[in-house]
């Protein structure tokens, strides 16, 4: 672990990640806590469920762990949060028109005790 | 019964109007013309009010609200044209994204901008166009989750499908999404496309 930070702070890539996009995980390298890593392949593959915190059978730790140490890997990540923030950003942008509550209310028959 | 115990009229100003502007974005969404979302909108609330006697306290009114604005929304479409945005048959993936897990995106940004910033460079206005242009099916997913941040059990009920089929939606969604915003930014020079993409 302790040796695949340090090739990531070098620039010199995830050691192991290579490999394990190829063999799925093969239990060669653990997480902190002793479970195995998981694959390039699996950690791509749950890249949505993560982002959007639906992870089922797996922790989200397990998946981040993977993003933190795999050079592969981690920019896909980067690309996916980029793409969601602008997505998020641009569809909360439409002003809601100021009078639409009070047509509302009036169509329905009320008020909405502001005034009582 | 006392005269303190709040009136129909009082729980339904407290309990379902604050989503008033939630509402108004989806169905801007939905509809894509603002004078079309505000008709949406006031018929939404038109029948929640009409059938708030079934409305269960504590029930996540967003969601409710959302389920009938899109029905109400999907009844008009159907009333003025036969149904046309056919969405590739979605066979249910139980594991949606499987299949083709790298974002073919990436091999084109990868050299230029791995980390996608080029999204951040494209107005908003051409992001909602954007979103605007996917089929109903994927655009519902994608602003349920992105803009409401409903989960996919609940995005799966209010749309009636399995949770499968919104992972699939999502994500096919998204793709297009990612497709049509990268192809933008390469016309507008937000991005050098890669000389010869790898692989």
């Amino acid at each position: 672990m302790i040796f695949d930070g340090l090739m990531r702070l070098l620039g010199l890539g995830g050691a192991g990640s290579e490999a394990l996009a190829n063999g799925g995980s093969s239990g060669e390298r653990d997480g902190p806590d002793g479970r195995e890593m998981i694959s390039c392949h699996e950690a791509m593959t749950r890249l949505q469920e993560f982002v959007d915190g639906e992870l089922h059978g797996l922790t989200h730790e397990q998946v981040e762990e993977h993003f933190k140490v795999c050079t592969r890997c981690y920019p896909h990540l980067k690309m996916e949060e980029s793409f969601r923030q602008k997505v998020r950003t641009a569809l909360a942008q439409p002003e809601v028109p100021s009078d639409l509550r009070d047509r509302v209310l009036q169509l329905l028959g009320h008020d909405d005790g502001a005034d009582a | 019964m006392s005269s303190d115990e709040p009136s129909p009229h009082d729980e339904f100003n407290r309990e379902i109007l604050p989503h008033l502007d939630a509402v108004y974005r989806f169905a801007l969404r939905l509809a894509g013309a603002a004078d079309v979302a505000e008709d949406l909108v006031q018929e939404t609330f038109l029948r929640a009010w009409r059938s708030f006697g079934q409305y269960k306290p504590g029930t996540r009114a967003k969601s409710w609200l959302f389920t009938i604005c899109r029905n109400v929304f999907l009844r008009q479409v159907e009333r003025g044209q036969r149904h046309s945005e056919i969405v590739e048959r979605e066979a249910p993936r139980a594991d949606a994204g499987a299949g083709d897990v790298a974002n073919p995106l990436w091999s084109e940004t990868r050299e230029t901008d791995p980390e996608g910033r080029f999204f951040h460079k494209i107005v908003d206005d051409q992001v909602l166009a954007a979103i605007d242009a996917l089929p109903e099916e994927y655009r519902t997913a994608v602003v349920l989750s992105d803009l409401e941040g409903l989960n996919y059990q609940e995005i799966a009920d209010l749309m009636e499908v399995p949770v499968g089929t919104v992972k699939s939606r999502l994500f096919r969604g998204r793709r297009r999404l990612q497709k049509e915003l990268y192809d933008y930014a390469v016309e507008m020079g937000y991005l050098a496309v890669s000389a010869s993409p790898e692989e």
